[in-house]
């Protein structure tokens, strides 16, 4: 049944991370712009002796391509690095659970998967990953893969900013700074609130606790509130549990689940605010927030209605209940579900709280609607507003060839060249997406994995790859997932998924820091207002989302209308 | 981590030889390990071929 309680608790968690994200926003671009900050006298040293040790010099801005080859190399010494230690973990020290090595297409996987920012997880974190495994290696990836969002975006404001310019910044500063300056200091702020809040930092294997009926249980231990911070605040979402933040380990209390949900998109748009204050266009970038909220808004509100439907079909057996509490936590039901689902499939983060297969068809959905958006409500740190920028760019683009003008956004000239690589970030996205999901749906190997048939077994298999490519990494359970030809073929759509945006990204950087900056004429379409608004919309549910509704049409909306015609 | 596992391999003779052992049991698995490392680190060379070929471009 719908709640006015219900509609208040998904509207404060969707509103507070944006409330919040505002100074934060300010902050970052401090961060960017080499300002000062309040952190300066403690951070100041070490940030330099970090540039001293690595020989870099933070003041020689990069050509794109310089910038663009720091990031790849970065990010693959990242991949080696991280693979050797799941690989190795058996042989590493903290392993007290005595967990063997990763298996090599799993550690590939998992590699991938953390150096992506997507944390798709094709193990169970509490069976498969040591201590040392989840603390150096993921828990070092979710700042790294975050912090290399943020470059993304401190690049592309550049250019706007830049009149005739020729470097985009440099990457390792920027990636050091966003690090040490943002998600350093706020993820020990939050892991320490979540410790005191009752969320597991151990070093210890396991406890024993025994059961009301007198059974003995051993249950597993971990250092999880320092992960679930960064986990959260770098939208990460890979879990030190298998069972995500539904695992009263890492979620323990309705605090602890507003805090941790609010968190999920809190860095998100703060980056949006950050890039609008960094390009001195606030009101430009307010406006791709209000998109970018309106859609949010509107998917979570759709799957809020739809998890207070009952099935037709438990109404005919008589045990309806008035809302889906299949797959949910109790401590939580439906409202703190569908406020963590929405946001955490409009930013790229993938944590759940809930399992998003037992929704209701229509929410997983919208679930997979958002994420094929290409993660842009508000998606990554940086990551998210650099493709939401693109999506700006095609829509005066659009706007542009409607009334035969050269098309300008945020004072430079959008040309074929720019559009030409915007096309190439967005189009990746649906080849990763639906060539897999074709692929996968015909191939006994890749059918071996599936345990459900029909429509749901088609949505299994498109929301895996959606959430890969789109760097998202929940998952929607029924895919046994830890097999060789998931494990390689999830990867690579998340390599694609990450760096080829990423690279035409930074392409649009360098091509647009070359030019000049120009004054807004009369001709200039306003980018700031309602219309612009509306426009941006429909380009982005024209270009991002038309492209997978067919696929959607054959999975979750026909198992929407087999369960109104009592088949499911 | 290299210091950490010669720490380990210094703390116990018994420790050395089960590294070597499953050093061994890992070597006879290098052909996947090569073949994991290979698609990865090709991926990567294939994004900085792409961020060359677009600088190309115009």
């Amino acid at each position: 049944m719908i709640s006015i309680q219900g509609w208040a608790e998904i509207a404060l968690t969707l509103s507070l991370s944006v409330v919040l994200a505002w100074p934060l926003g300010i902050y970052l671009s401090r961060v960017w712009n080499g300002e000062r900050s309040w952190l300066d006298p403690v951070l100041r040293p070490v940030e330099g002796l970090f540039y001293r040790a690595a020989g870099v010099d933070p003041q020689r801005s990069q050509g794109w391509v310089g910038y663009a080859s720091a990031l790849i190399v970065f990010n693959a010494v990242g991949f080696f690095l991280l693979y050797a230690i799941l690989r190795l973990q058996n042989l590493l020290p903290l392993n007290p659970q005595g967990f063997d090595g990763m298996s090599a297409h799993l550690a590939f996987n998992a590699a991938v998967s953390f150096v992506t920012n997507t944390n798709w997880q094709s193990y169970s974190g509490e069976a498969a990953a040591s201590t040392f495994s989840q603390m150096a290696g993921f828990t070092t990836q979710n700042f790294l893969s975050a912090a290399t969002g943020a470059t993304i975006a401190a690049a592309l404001a550049r250019a706007f900013v830049a009149n005739r310019g020729e470097g985009v910044g440099n990457f390792w500063a920027d990636l050091t700074r966003t690090t040490l300056y943002l998600l350093l200091p706020l993820s020990i702020g939050l892991a320490m609130v979540l410790v005191g809040l009752g969320v597991v930092q151990s070093l210890a294997a396991s406890a024993s606790a025994t059961g009301l009926e007198g059974g003995s249980q051993t249950l597993a231990l971990f250092p999880a509130a320092s992960q679930e911070a960064i986990k959260q605040l770098g939208i990460n979402g890979g879990g030190i549990f298998n069972a995500n933040s539904a695992h009263p380990f890492e979620n323990p209390s309705p605090l602890t689940n507003l805090i941790e949900s609010v968190s999920i998109n809190v860095l998100g748009w703060a980056a949006f605010f950050a890039f609008g204050r960094s390009v001195l266009a606030r009101k430009d970038i307010r406006a791709l927030v209000v998109a970018a909220f309106v859609l949010l808004a509107t998917c979570t509100a759709g799957m809020y209605v739809a998890e207070t439907q009952p099935a037709p079909a438990l109404v005919a057996a008589g045990i309806a209940q008035p809302l889906n509490m299949e797959g949910k936590e109790v401590r939580f039901g439906v409202p703190s579900s569908v406020a963590w689902a929405g946001p955490t499939t409009g930013a790229s983060n993938g944590s759940v709280n809930a399992m998003h297969g037992s929704f209701m068809p229509l929410s997983g959905g919208l679930q997979m609607f958002l994420m094929q958006l290409g993660e842009i409500l508000p998606g990554g740190i940086g990551s998210g507003i650099a493709i939401m920028v693109v999506m700006a760019m095609l829509a005066v683009f659009v706007a542009g060839l409607m009334v035969g003008r050269t098309p300008e956004y945020l004072g430079k000239k959008i040309e074929a060249r720019e559009i030409q690589f915007a096309m190439i970030a967005v189009l990746v996205l649906p080849l990763a997406i639906l060539g897999f999901t074709a692929v996968g749906a015909v191939l006994p190997e890749a059918l071996k994995g599936l345990l459900n048939s029909g429509p749901h077994g088609l949505s299994e298999i498109l929301y895996a790859y959606t959430s890969a490519a789109a760097n998202n990494g929940s998952a929607f359970a029924g895919l046994t997932a830890n097999a060789p030809w998931w494990n390689t073929t999830l990867g690579i759509g998340m390599l694609a998924g990450r760096f080829v945006p990423a690279v035409a990204v930074l392409a649009i950087a360098g091509a647009l820091v070359v030019k000049p900056k120009l004054a807004p004429s009369t001709g200039t379409l306003p980018t700031d207002g309602l219309q612009f608004i509306g426009l941006l919309i429909g380009v982005i549910l024209i270009l991002g989302g038309l492209q997978f509704f067919p696929a959607l049409a054959l999975g979750p909306i026909v198992e929407h209308f087999q369960m109104l015609g009592g088949l499911h | 981590m290299l210091p950490l596992c010669a720490g380990r391999l210094s703390a116990s003779p018994r420790y050395a030889g089960i590294w070597s052992t499953r050093l061994l049991i890992f070597r006879r698995r290098r052909m996947a390990d090569l073949l994991f490392l290979a698609l990865g680190g090709g991926a990567f060379v294939a994004f900085a071929v792409l961020a060359h070929a677009l600088k190309g471009i115009g």
